[in-house]
């Protein structure tokens, strides 16, 4: 065996550019396969991670898929908002800790701005129950002041104190724009690699003080200054949704219950959890698509290899009948077939998950530092483990087609090679 | 009429090579017959062939006298259709295939008409390759160094430098000598760990004059030493004055007279 493989070796290392290639092609396909299950798990992480912490966020009565991406992913719209007193209701509750209003609705520049309240920046949390942090400023304290998501001060190129008009829904268009009170940007936060970062946060005052004169939903009446504005006091009438903070895990059930029953309006209850998870289900149709494109993939370097093999072989009867004259058994030139096709597959393994563990190191900062996303290099997980089992054993496997073959050759062919 | 002529030719055709009787004989062939899968006829039919052990011997065959199909029988890569093959006592045609390699892997040196070494080896390594697949012969090969660090190596210098390979180029890689000093190579790796058969096909005929006699005095000179039988094939009648017995492998094969005839009537129809 030991001899074998020497010999596997150095015949391989005799045919240096033809074998590379074949390395390099399996190292690109594993590179692929792992690389999107990298991505995979990491989108699927970084998603379950966009929330943490809330126990149950509550909106109005509408699926939990619905209420998911308007609150959480700043997605479609609400169905209809919540009253104000059936929020403090709840807010009251004996088994809710916290609670954080949202009013959704205005928009600046395509970037959805959210009404909420101090208590946004105390109690959001995201990833691993990661609370916001400021790059710059603080939150907002006064009525006219804005804190923004990373993306937000990227694209636009906003810096504190900069202005910034919003306008009404999600159309960015001249007469429906707030544009009697300019708001200037007090807070901007660190990248979360969640739709925060493309958030513009304003205080639920704030959004009351806008719209008046929206009352009936399109500009009508007269709107007052900013000045005038600052002087009164807001009481938000309706909010779109709230998150909630149980007291103890146990009741989330109990109280999800409790608003869905409520009988005053008709409200909706979910649990991010179970919301994410159903919604990351409807995306597993792509998942798949992308790992049978990179099966494909491995398939492709596989018959690549193969190719070259079987092309070698021909030239390699001498070889054969070289080795049968020493006395090598069939059996023999079949292992050192095997045993080559082996090599070349662990070399290719070895190479890709390389590649893929150099790019990921020289990516991660950068992913890190623009989209919030820690890439973590950890070894391979349990499934990765299978996945590169199943390439080498595959890998060994296809080597048997120029093993058989070269089998019979040498059996027929004995001591004199007829080409 | 077939059968008539066979019997007819035998006596003549059955060649006792060696005077003295006492000797062991090293090849025994009887009534062997042998054919391709998938032709119809006998292309080998060799009634009686004996070769005593030690013995130099040069076998004359013209192209498709079937001098392959002999030595395909006498390495046991094939096993003949009828009749026995004895090498060194041992009747090949009663052994399994992987004993057949196994048989060949500890008793026969093999010399190729060319191309003999693996090019991606080096010199010494292609001649020790001759005892990776014999436990027999890297013994016999070790014991003849029992006292170096690499008996098989020194054993493998040993037989390269008497067949005039000097050290420097002992080490490189095989595809870098011209052919005169390959065919040493495989001269050396034919009689590393002192197999009892040698045989060689056609192994000077890529050499020029001068360097053929070489190889051949050379040759002899190591086979003997070994103790070894040398089977020796060419279709070069003028190296024949070299060798002590010669054999006409057209005389013996009754086979190719069969396919003639049939040639001859199929003509005739």
């Amino acid at each position: 065996m030991k001899s074998l493989l020497r010999l596997a070796s150095n015949s391989l290392l005799n045919r240096k550019a033809t074998v590379l290639l074949s390395i390099f092609t399996i190292a690109i396909s594993v590179l692929l396969l792992l690389g999107v299950e990298q991505v995979r798990t990491q989108a699927k992480n970084s998603f379950a991670n966009t929330i943490s912490g809330t126990d149950l966020i509550v909106g109005a009565r509408s699926g939990q898929i619905n209420l998911l991406l308007y609150s959480v992913f700043r997605i479609g719209n609400a169905t209809n908002n919540i009253d104000w007193k059936t929020y403090q209701e709840f807010k009251e509750h004996k088994s809710v800790n916290w609670t954080v209003p949202f009013s959704l609705g205005d928009s600046h520049q395509g970037f959805r701005v959210l009404g909420t309240n101090q208590d946004y920046f105390k109690h959001y949390k995201f990833g691993k129950k990661q609370p916001l942090s400021f790059v710059q400023g603080k939150p907002f304290d006064q009525l006219f002041e804005a804190v923004i998501g990373a993306d937000v001060a990227h694209t636009l190129g906003y810096q504190l104190q900069s202005p910034m008009v919003l306008a009404h829904g999600m159309k960015d268009i001249g007469f429906s724009q707030h544009d009697n009170a300019p708001f200037r940007v007090v807070g901007i936060l660190a990248p979360t690699g969640t739709p925060v970062d493309k958030t513009i946060h304003v205080s639920l005052e704030a959004i009351e003080a806008i719209h008046v004169g929206w009352e009936s939903g399109a500009f009508l009446g007269h709107a007052p200054s900013a000045d005038k504005l600052q002087q009164r006091a807001f009481e938000p009438k309706q909010i779109t949704a709230f998150l909630m903070g149980l007291n103890s895990k146990i009741h989330t059930f109990h109280v999800q219950r409790e608003v869905n029953d409520y009988r005053l309006e008709p409200l909706s209850a979910i649990v991010p959890g179970i919301a994410l998870h159903e919604l990351w289900s409807l995306m597993s149709v792509a998942e798949q698509a992308l790992l049978v494109v990179s099966i494909f993939v491995v398939v492709a370097g596989f018959l690549g290899m193969l190719a070259s093999l079987l092309t070698s072989l021909n030239e390699r009867r001498r070889e054969m009948a070289i080795l049968r004259a020493l006395g090598a058994k069939p059996r023999h030139i079949f292992s050192l077939l095997v045993l080559e096709t082996g090599i070349i597959c662990g070399l290719g393994i070895l190479l890709g998950m390389g590649l893929l563990y150099l790019i990921l190191a020289l990516a991660g900062p950068i992913i890190q530092q623009n989209y919030g996303l820690a890439i973590n290099l950890t070894t391979p997980s349990q499934y990765e483990l299978m996945l590169i089992g199943c390439i080498q054993l595959s890998g060994l496997i296809i080597g048997i087609i120029p093993a058989i073959s070269a089998y019979r050759q040498s059996l027929s062919d004995g001591m004199t090679i007829r080409i | 009429m077939t059968d008539f002529l066979s019997q007819h030719q035998r006596p003549s055709a059955s060649i006792m090579l060696s005077e003295s009787a006492q000797e062991p004989s090293a090849i025994t062939l009887k009534e062997v017959k042998f054919r391709w899968p998938k032709a119809k006829q006998a292309i080998l039919d060799i009634p009686a062939l004996t070769i005593q052990a030690q013995q130099h011997l040069f076998v004359k065959g013209p192209s498709g006298s079937g001098k392959s199909t002999l030595l395909s029988l006498l390495t046991a890569i094939n096993t003949p259709e009828q009749g026995s093959i004895t090498l060194l006592g041992t009747d090949i045609c009663l052994l399994k295939q992987g004993q057949r390699d196994q048989f060949r892997a500890d008793n026969i040196g093999y010399i190729f008409q060319q191309f003999n070494l693996l090019p991606y080896l080096s010199v010494i390594d292609n001649v020790c390759l001759a005892c990776e697949f014999s436990r027999q012969r890297k013994q016999k090969a070790m014991a003849k160094h029992a006292s170096s660090q690499h008996p098989i190596r020194s054993e493998a210098i040993r037989l390269l430098t008497a067949l005039n390979l000097p050290t420097e180029i002992q080490t490189q890689k095989a595809s870098h000598l011209s052919i005169g000093q390959q065919q040493r190579v495989a001269a050396a790796r034919a009689l590393m760990g002192s197999p009892s058969l040698v045989i060689a096909d056609e192994p000077t005929s890529s050499l020029d004059h001068d360097n053929r006699e070489a190889f051949i005095q050379l040759l002899m000179q190591e086979v003997t030493r070994n103790q070894a039988t040398l089977i020796f094939v060419s279709h070069d009648p003028t190296l024949e004055p070299l060798f002590e017995q010669s054999i006409d492998l057209a005389q013996l094969n009754q086979g190719k007279l069969q396919q003639s005839d049939l040639i001859k009537e199929g003509a005739q129809a």
